[in-house]
């Protein structure tokens, strides 16, 4: 017997979001060399910064996927689970625009931190109350 | 008797309580958006800055709550879905 699993929709989004992944991970590398190069053109703690945004991403994303992907497979409807996709992919956008371009505290770090929180949260809640 | 709007709404609820546990209620910053645990007058401009912001958590969250508990009567009501 085979099993066979699709997950349409959580697959669009893990794929926009491994995309962005390696877009985060390359600004790393850039950053970093950028550093080695020439230390005076780059602001202090910037490539830390750089590297932080590409952490918490791979921090938070995977749980976020997971939820989905759960949800899709107990047959949350479709409109429910690009909402939750589309305020992830969204919120990840954000968080990387703005802790990239100020340090310390940005409106972009900060609506992106608290989407991907309410993602997670939203989906943890739709999750429970299909397990009970 | 599960729907969105009924779990968007807890959701939003659970995450305004957290906002506020973690940054403070709205009662507890100054009108220039510092802590009034904060001793004020002698804050470099930065912490000030970021002070203004972290109050933005908290008049946020009363948004989020408030937006959260209007989803909860929704569903209560019968909004569907």
């Amino acid at each position: 017997m085979t099993l066979s699993l699709h997950f349409p929709i959580t697959l669009t989004y893990a794929a926009l979001l491994g995309l962005l992944f390696v877009i985060l991970t390359f600004n790393v590398m850039r950053w970093q060399v950028r550093a080695i190069n020439d230390p005076r053109q780059v602001e202090a703690g910037k490539p830390e910064r750089i590297s932080r945004v590409q952490g918490n991403f791979t921090e938070s994303v995977p749980l976020g996927l997971i939820l989905m992907a759960l949800l899709e497979l107990n047959g949350v409807m479709p409109a429910f689970l690009h909402g939750l996709g589309i305020l992830l992919v969204i919120a990840r956008v954000m968080h990387a625009v703005g802790m990239t371009r100020k340090p310390l505290i940005s409106l972009g770090r900060i609506l992106g931190i608290q989407a991907t929180l309410m993602m997670i949260l939203i989906a943890s809640v739709a999750a429970l109350t299909l397990a009970f | 008797m599960t729907t969105v709007p009924l779990v968007v709404g807890i959701a939003w609820i659970i995450q305004a309580i957290l906002i506020y546990w973690a940054y403070g209620l709205p009662q507890d910053f100054t009108r220039d958006g510092t802590h009034r645990s904060f001793a004020l007058g002698d804050r470099p401009e930065a912490i000030r800055g970021v002070a203004r912001v972290i109050r933005r958590f908290a008049i946020g969250a009363t948004i989020l709550i408030l937006g959260g508990i209007v989803l909860v009567v929704l569903a209560i009501a019968g909004v569907r879905p």
